[in-house]
């Protein structure tokens, strides 16, 4: 028999809101709205769109769903639940061997440590200052002209990096600036980018476990290739892949999460 | 050795003449301040070797110990500890200098010994009085007989009385000619750069000190008969926090403004005082430490430091005054903010400067040393 | 004659405002410790005010000395570092303008707000010290803001100091009991007063006697539910700085012991709900916002059960001996003293105390704030994190802030990163 039920994460972070289905038999589907200075309406309209292809009412959807992320608070009508237990169990239902994870957005950044059976242990964030988050990545881009999906293709150019000090991504946006104009190049500069984003990384992983294995990127920067090579170096290990696109995992953990306080209850 | 070769030394962490002293299987000992007595370790025939973040690309293996508040210097010392760039060192002295250089006694004994450098590296510690008493003195001089104690157990050595006097003969020649050389830069038309004057000083505290007074001596000769340089827009004399990187100072030179004088660890304050050198040699060698012109971490002594202040800028004919400190110093950040004061009574132009070790955009630095430089024109 | 201690006028004010409201607005039985506190410190406030009004000499001192050696002389005892933190407490704006005074006189903006408000107090002429004195002790913020404070207020203002050592062993008590006797009698040559050692032992036997009581207070902080608000740790940091020495010190702890007494025989907490997480914090709770410790009793079912200040490895010193012996037990004291002892010292004291203490009550979390002031205890955070998650097993939550100016981390953030990790973890 079928189970048609829907569950649905909602991952509403500093700027885009992230959104997820899954019943029995998996993954259904998934979309993403820009938050524009407004969660409900992303979340609104994400919840349309999974409810147009998943052909359930969004009523329905909604009873059944579970908001996080930064902007989670301002969604009035959803449960919600911790971000950091959505990540910890989105990324171990994909792969139960994960025991670390590390999250990147556009503002913020988190570690943590899971038990064996995917409980948060522990966890790490970068508080009160974004340096070395994706908004750097997105600061970076644009001051070079480029696409933000093109930065890591243009880093794997590079034959030297260069250095990038600044610890606040407003400062390392002017030392980028500077660079360009004294006429650097751009490979050299976007790798350097890269290299500074995971050496922020290393630390939060490395303040969990010492030695660390079997971690996971999540988070929009995940999708960073040389991002995820230089961190992979720093840490000497290989990143796990979940097989998701890692800006979903986190709403895709609030999903599972539904689904599993629905199946409890009845 | 040529000119350029010696000054090249400043550039890189580890040296030719480090690895050649390792080879001949004589030891080394990093420490982090200028408190530390380095006539003993002469005297030891150990190389002394002043810590420096000289090479680090930045400071993500330290940031997994220490916080965002702690001084970028400390945190770029320790990221080369952690990369095992520091492994050439048979063992570090550290001392309370200040709360960030403190606590690497403690870091070094739970992360980099037994993890990166051997289970068996010595670590030392100085207690050193943060006021000037007679007690003090006695404390400190306790604490240098009981230093050379652990370092003859620890090595299996003996330091003998006719050591210490050959440490302070070096030490106190190795000071006259940098005393010397700093007397060139601040002719009317100054000899050196202050950016040479700091590479210098950065070699000198890498190398054995037998070989540095050979160095600087034949420099020392030959910049003198150089002919002299008048080309600036202001004379400068440069305080604060620890620079062992000249980028900063050429950042002021590059805009017409002469470093002719200082008031740094790796400038005046580490070789203006000589250790007097009749009688006991170990109370002598503790009187030049505790009595030297100081650091800000001596808590009665800001009176004194100012005058050597006032008299520097009146010899070296000083225009203006740069103060910097890094992010989270608070030892200098005072000072700085006393100074500025007290000159400001003097009508003295001062301009206090917070900064990263790693200078990162060099472009705003740029900006307000030019209109300081400017403004005293 | 102007007063010479406008802070405490401030402070005497907010206490006795918020002295009404804690009177006329919870049930009773409620907020009974606050009551107590308040009933003491404000009439220990009000002694002082006279005192300084009729013309006692003020003495302006440090936390890491212990203020009853000074009562050997007749005083006004002001420990600086007490006074902006316990107005960021009760006043709706702190000591954020004695804060700003600093800064623009070209304090950087990264040193310990404990310290720098007094230098704000100071530039706007609050105060008039009569002597300024302080140890070594135990951190550059001391070095950095005393004589700046002791050169702004008045040059002619004696400016006495006492080495600390680094060691806290029979050669470092030694040698700080003899800097600790030189500083008493160089103050009495300061305020050109003999001193008076019978009036200096009882103010240590009124302190032996609250040390009873603080001991027996802490082993009842042991018992699940803890019986005793979190609200203690900064009221109890409060006492230590302004009730040294007299009665009214012993009498709060006393009231103290009586209420955790009576709850724990019960089986009861402060506050209705249960006991969710015990938590330890391995440095100070928040001082600029007085319902903090009550939400976290309240809201989160957290006991804070031990900040750094309110376990004391002190021991009694007996005043049946030589005045010299005295003073080197005060000496020691001094040293040992909470957060002297451990950032005088290398990282092993904190991490041991804290390991221990962990285990001894039975901790489920650490949180640590991380005072931008504090830049030698902040070094020592993974370490201590690693050892309570190696040696007890427990998770340590940090938090940056400044513990005496919202403005930093506000309130709101810190109440965040507290439910975050609660409602993860625990």
């Amino acid at each position: 028999m079928v189970d048609d039920t829907f569950f649905v994460g909602i991952d509403a972070g500093s700027t885009v809101c992230k959104a997820i289905a899954v019943n029995s038999s998996g993954i259904l589907e998934h979309s993403m709205a820009p938050i524009l200075g407004n969660p409900e309406s992303a979340t609104a309209s994400c919840i349309k769109k999974i409810s147009s292809i998943s052909k359930s009412k969004p009523k329905q959807l909604k009873k059944l769903a579970i908001a996080t992320g930064l902007n989670s608070d301002k969604i009035s009508i959803l449960k919600k639940e911790q971000e950091i237990t959505c990540i910890g169990t989105g990324a171990f239902t994909l792969n139960s061997n994960i025991r670390l994870v590390i999250d990147v957005g556009s503002f913020s950044m988190k570690a943590l440590k899971l038990d064996n059976k995917g409980n948060v242990k522990e966890f790490m964030m970068n508080n009160k200052c974004a340096g070395g988050s994706g908004i750097l990545l997105e600061l970076v881009a644009e001051a070079l002209e480029l696409d933000i999906s093109e930065l890591a293709e243009k880093a794997f150019e590079s034959t030297n990096p260069i250095s990038i000090s600044s610890q606040c991504s407003i400062f390392a946006e002017s030392e980028v600036i500077s660079y360009k104009n004294e006429g650097a190049n751009i490979s050299d500069l976007v790798a350097g980018v890269c290299n500074s984003v995971a050496g922020r990384m290393y630390p939060l992983v490395r303040r969990l476990d010492k030695d660390p294995k079997n971690l996971a990127f999540t988070g929009g920067v995940a999708k960073n290739k040389k991002i995820v090579q230089n961190l992979e170096e720093r840490l000497n290990l290989e990143i796990i892949e979940t097989g998701l696109d890692p800006q979903f995992i986190t709403a895709y953990g609030a999903a599972i999460i539904a689904k599993t306080n629905f199946e409890e209850y009845k | 050795m040529k000119y350029d070769e010696f000054l090249k030394i400043s550039e890189t962490l580890s040296n030719p003449l480090v690895e050649e002293w390792k080879k001949q299987k004589k030891k080394i000992i990093g420490y982090y301040c200028t408190y530390v007595p380095e006539e003993i370790l002469v005297a030891a025939e150990i190389l002394g070797f002043r810590m420096r973040g000289t090479g680090a690309e930045g400071t993500s293996r330290a940031d997994t110990i220490l916080s965002r508040f702690n001084c970028s210097y400390i945190r770029a010392s320790l990221d080369l500890a952690l990369e095992g760039k520091y492994n050439f060192l048979d063992g570090l002295i550290a001392m309370n200098s200040c709360d960030h250089a403190r606590r690497m006694y403690d870091i070094f004994k739970y992360k980099v010994v037994g993890e990166i450098l051997p289970e068996n590296f010595p670590l030392y510690f100085l207690s050193v009085p943060h006021i000037l008493t007679e007690r003090g003195y006695n404390w400190l001089l306790e604490e240098f007989e009981i230093f050379i104690t652990e370092l003859e157990n620890h090595f299996n050595i003996k330091i003998t009385k006719e050591d210490l006097n050959r440490g302070i003969q070096i030490l106190n020649e190795n000071r006259k000619i940098l005393k010397e050389i700093h007397g060139l830069r601040a002719l009317d038309k100054p000899k050196i750069s202050g950016v040479d004057i700091l590479k210098m000083n950065v070699a000198n505290s890498a190398i054995p000190k037998e070989i540095a007074n050979q160095e600087l001596s034949n420099i020392l000769t030959n910049v003198k008969d150089s002919g002299g340089n008048s080309d600036n827009r202001a004379r400068i004399l440069l305080t604060g926090s620890l620079i062992d990187n000249p980028l900063f100072i050429k950042i002021i030179e590059d805009v017409g403004g002469a470093v002719v004088s200082d008031m740094l660890c790796f400038g005046t304050r580490n070789f203006w005082d000589l250790t007097e050198e009749r009688g006991n040699p170990l109370e002598n060698i503790t009187k030049r430490y505790y009595y030297k012109i100081s650091c800000p971490r001596m808590m009665d002594d800001h009176k004194r430091r100012f005058e050597f202040l006032k008299e520097r800028i009146e010899k070296d004919k000083v225009d203006g005054v740069i103060g910097t400190r890094i992010e989270f110093c608070d030892l200098n950040g005072v000072e700085n903010a006393l100074y500025e004061h007290e000159l400001e009574n003097l009508n003295i132009p001062m301009l206090t400067l917070d900064r990263d070790y790693f200078l990162g955009d060099i472009g705003r630095y740029k900006t307000r040393i030019e209109a300081f430089i400017e403004q005293i024109e | 004659m102007k007063n010479k201690i406008i802070p405490y006028e401030i402070l005497y004010e907010a206490l006795e405002t918020t002295r009404i409201l804690v009177e006329g607005g919870p049930e009773e039985g409620e907020l009974l410790v606050l009551k107590s506190f308040l009933k003491h410190i404000s009439k220990v406030v009000e002694r002082y005010l006279d005192n300084a009004e009729n013309g006692i000499p003020v003495l302006g001192h440090h936390f890491a000395f212990p203020t009853e050696v000074f009562f050997a002389y007749d005083i006004v005892p002001i420990v600086f570092e007490g006074i902006p933190y316990i107005l960021s407490a009760l006043l709706p704006e702190g000591s954020e303008s004695f804060y700003d005074l600093a800064d623009s006189w070209g304090h950087p903006y990264h040193t310990c707000t404990s310290q720098k408000g007094v230098l704000g107090m100071t530039l706007n002429g609050m105060f008039q010290f009569d002597v300024i004195t302080t140890p070594t002790a135990p951190c550059d913020n001391t070095f950095a803001s005393y004589p700046v404070i002791s050169e702004i207020h008045k040059k002619d203002v004696p400016f006495i100091i006492a080495d600390m050592p680094f060691y806290h062993d029979e050669r470092g008590y030694k040698y700080y009991g003899a800097e600790l006797k030189k500083t008493i009698l160089d103050v009495g040559e300061a305020l050109n007063q003999e001193p008076d050692w019978d009036k200096f032992k009882k103010a240590i036997d009124y302190s032996n006697e609250a040390l009873k009581y603080i001991s027996e207070i802490n082993e009842l902080r042991r018992v699940a539910p803890c019986p005793i608000e979190s609200m203690l740790c900064p009221l109890m940091t409060a006492v230590l700085a302004f009730i040294p020495g007299q009665p009214e010190r012993a009498l709060f702890f006393k009231d103290v012991l009586e209420i955790a007494k009576k709850r724990a025989k019960s089986g009861e907490r402060a506050y209705p709900g249960k006991e969710k997480i015990r938590s330890i914090w391995p440095y100070m709770s928040i001082f600029f916002d007085i319902g903090f410790c009550e939400w976290l009793d309240r809201e989160i079912g957290m006991s804070m059960l031990l900040d750094i200040f309110n376990y004391l490895f002190l021991e009694q010193v007996d005043t049946s001996q030589d005045v010299d012996e005295i003073i080197n037990g005060v000496a020691k004291q001094s040293m040992e003293y909470p957060m002297v002892r451990q950032s005088q010292y290398h990282a092993d004291t904190l991490i041991e105390d804290f390991v221990y203490l962990s285990k001894e009550y039975e901790a489920d979390c650490a949180i640590f704030t991380a005072h931008i002031g504090c830049k030698q205890s902040v070094s020592l955070i993974q370490l201590l994190r690693e050892a309570l998650r190696d040696e007890v097993g427990i998770p340590m939550l940090t938090v940056d802030l400044d513990i005496g100016d919202a403005r930093y981390t506000s309130i709101q953030t810190v109440k965040k990163e507290i439910n975050n990790f609660v409602k993860t973890i625990l």
